[in-house]
C-alpha cells in the first residue's frame, strides 16, 4: 500500500464488509496527523483484535493462502516512523482504528489522494454511509454521504455523470483547506 | 460548489431510468479488496468511470466488490451483460480500463489480451 489514502480506503472496505451502516472518518493535519476511522460493524473480541493484526490471518473465505496484510502494515509503518496506532473493537457494536503519524518524519507515508478516496467510498458503497471529516490549516470540511444520497434521491451517485458532479464537489471541498497558510 | 448548487443540477437532470438499480446493459464489477486497492483498484475504477463520462455513455452500472480469491490478478473488472457469458479482466491499469470501456462498452468487442477468464 503505496500511501495513507489508500490504507484509509482499505480499512473502510473492511468496515463495509462488516457490516457496516455508518462510517466515520476523521482527519486532522497540523505537525502531528491524526486519522481515526469508526464504524458501527459487527466488531471483534479481543482475540479478533489480534488476529486482525496478525499478517497471517484473514477473514476473507476467498483467500487461499489466509493473508491478511492491510491492518499489520498499515500499523507497522506508523510505529516505524514514531507514530502511535490503536485499535478498539467491542463485539456486535463497532470498531474504531484510530492513528497519529508525524508529519516531519521522513518514514512517514505520503498523504496520497484523498479525494479519489472520498469518492470512491461515497460513491461506490450505496449501502453504507460516511460522514468524514477533514480539517488543515484551521479549516474544516464535512463530506457527509447521506446529504448527497438525499440530494440526488432515488438516482445513484455512481451514474456516469452524476459521479463525476460528485468528484468536483470533494475536489472543490478538499481546495478550501489549501487557504491559510500554504 | 455547494450543496445548493447540487440541487440544482439535479432538478435540471431528466427523470431517466435507465439505470435504476443495476438494469445498465453491462454491468462492470471492480475488485475493491486490499489485494485489488494496493494494485490499483482505485485508479482503475476512477478511470471507467471518466472514460463513460467523456463519452457519455450512460447505460453501464459500475459497481465495486470485495476480495475475488484472483489476488496476483488484481486490479480486476468482472463483466457482465445479459445473455452473454461473464468476462474477468485482469492486471489492469488506468490505460487498459479505458480500453475495455471504448472498444467492449462501446464497439461490442472483447479485449481479448486482457481477459483472464470467461464464465
Amino acid at each position: 500500500m503505496r500511501d495513507i489514502s489508500l490504507h484509509l480506503l482499505d480499512i473502510a472496505e473492511n468496515s463495509v464488509r462488516a457490516g457496516a451502516t455508518l462510517v466515520k472518518i476523521n482527519i486532522t493535519e497540523n505537525s502531528l496527523m491524526n486519522f481515526s476511522i469508526h464504524d458501527n460493524g459487527k466488531g471483534m473480541d479481543p482475540d479478533e483484535v489480534n488476529l486482525a493484526l496478525d499478517p497471517f490471518y484473514t477473514t476473507k473465505k476467498e483467500r487461499k493462502k489466509k493473508i491478511g496484510l492491510g491492518l499489520p502494515l498499515l500499523k507497522q509503518n506508523v510505529e516505524s516512523s514514531g507514530g502511535k496506532f490503536c485499535i478498539s473493537s467491542v463485539k456486535n457494536s463497532g470498531t474504531k482504528i484510530e492513528w497519529t503519524m508525524d508529519i516531519n518524519n521522513i518514514d512517514v507515508l505520503p498523504m496520497g489522494n484523498l479525494v479519489q478516496t472520498f469518492w470512491v467510498l461515497i460513491v461506490f458503497y450505496p449501502k453504507t454511509e460516511f460522514f468524514i471529516t477533514h480539517k488543515k490549516n484551521n479549516e474544516e470540511i464535512v463530506i457527509s454521504s447521506l446529504e448527497l444520497r438525499a440530494i440526488f434521491e432515488d438516482r445513484s451517485l455512481s451514474e456516469p455523470g452524476i459521479a463525476g458532479i460528485v468528484k468536483q464537489y470533494i475536489v472543490e471541498l478538499e481546495e478550501t483547506l489549501l487557504g491559510g497558510n500554504p | 460548489m455547494k450543496l445548493e448548487d447540487l440541487k440544482k443540477i439535479r432538478e435540471k437532470m431528466q427523470s431517466e431510468k435507465n439505470l435504476r438499480e443495476g438494469k445498465g446493459r453491462i454491468k462492470a464489477v471492480v475488485g475493491m479488496g486490499t489485494c485489488g486497492i494496493a494494485a490499483g483498484a482505485r485508479d482503475v475504477l476512477t478511470a471507467v468511470i471518466e472514460e463513460l463520462e467523456k463519452r457519455n455513455i450512460k447505460d453501464v452500472v459500475v459497481t465495486q466488490s470485495g476480495c475475488r480469491g484472483l489476488c496476483d490478478r488484481e486490479p480486476i473488472i468482472d463483466v457482465y451483460e445479459d445473455d452473454k457469458p461473464m468476462v474477468t479482466y485482469g492486471n489492469l491499469d488506468s490505460e487498459k480500463a479505458k480500453r475495455i470501456v471504448v472498444e467492449h462498452f462501446v464497439n461490442g468487442n472483447i479485449v481479448s489480451d486482457l481477459v483472464i477468464s470467461t464464465k
